[in-house]
């Protein structure tokens, strides 16, 4: 059931797009927006592998349908194919984590999911882990505190891309 | 402390700054300009970017200031954390995932 209209989706995204593209410039991340399906692909590098390979390479892609009534869906796809891999798609959090637990899980239906409020794939409702958190029309009031917050894409990019900044490789090795 | 945007900064550079005192600019991922914060350089970064977030309309979160794409420990001082004068920073929210 389609809970905002295409042209509300559009007005949202559009208004908090340019500060997403300017905060990926920032970093010479090339971000790039499919207009007609409302599509968001981000290049992402994590640390090297090994001292003398390059940097690891993902790719997070993000769609928007009746956002901002519920949050995005977020999820890493291949870096050269952008094919769906599941798991070995997305960077592994470190173990022990800095702030004592990261947003990449090995759960939901592909086996890795970004688990922050700001993905509707975390919920429930989408068969992600939580079911604490109620239904995804509360993302804006959910999780406690103590956990990440973004309500931007701007805010969720950057979120998300600290976390690759200090992820441990891969969470399994590229198909 | 106070804090500007930085178009405003570069007509209006200078004042209540003292040798105490780092002056940077500082971008939020929901905005496209930046803004220039005067803090003493023995804030911690957690205080400094608490105050910087709410200049940026945050509500809630746990926000740091990121330099070079490395997040800064919210408990060191300014000046521990090497943040220096001119420093362009970013704020990311460093809560924890689940």
């Amino acid at each position: 059931m389609m809970l905002l209209s295409e042209d509300t989706v559009r007005a949202y995204v559009a208004e908090e797009l340019p500060a997403a593209k300017a905060w990926a410039q920032r970093r010479g991340r090339q971000l790039s927006f499919d207009e007609e399906a409302l599509s968001l692909t981000l290049p992402l590098y994590g640390p090297r592998a090994s001292d003398n390979g390059d940097p690891e390479a993902y790719c997070l892609r993000g769609t928007f349908d009746d956002y901002r009534a519920v949050p995005p869906t977020w999820w890493f796809i291949h870096p050269d194919s952008e094919a769906d891999i599941g798991p070995a798609a997305y960077p592994a959090s470190p173990s022990p984590h800095p702030r004592g637990s990261g947003l990449f899980l090995a759960s939901g239906p592909t086996g890795a999911v970004i688990c922050a409020h700001f993905n509707r794939l975390a919920y429930a409702e989408e068969q992600g882990p939580h079911g604490d958190w109620g239904a995804t029309t509360n993302w804006l009031n959910t999780p406690p505190s103590n956990y990440t917050r973004a309500e931007t894409i701007g805010d969720m990019l950057a979120r998300i891309s600290l976390e690759v900044d200090e992820s441990q490789g891969r969470m399994a090795p590229l198909p | 402390m106070s804090s500007e945007t930085k178009a405003d900064a570069q007509d209006e550079h200078g004042g209540g700054k003292g040798k105490q005192d780092v002056e940077v600019t500082v971008f939020a991922p929901r905005v496209t300009e930046g803004r220039v914060f005067t803090w003493d350089k023995h804030l911690t970064v957690g205080a400094a970017a608490q105050e910087a977030a709410t200049a940026f309309g945050y509500a809630a979160g746990t926000p740091t200031l990121a330099k070079d794409d490395v997040a800064l420990d919210r408990d060191k001082q300014l000046v521990a954390a090497h943040v220096r004068d001119g420093d362009e920073l970013d704020l990311v929210d460093t809560g924890g995932g689940v």
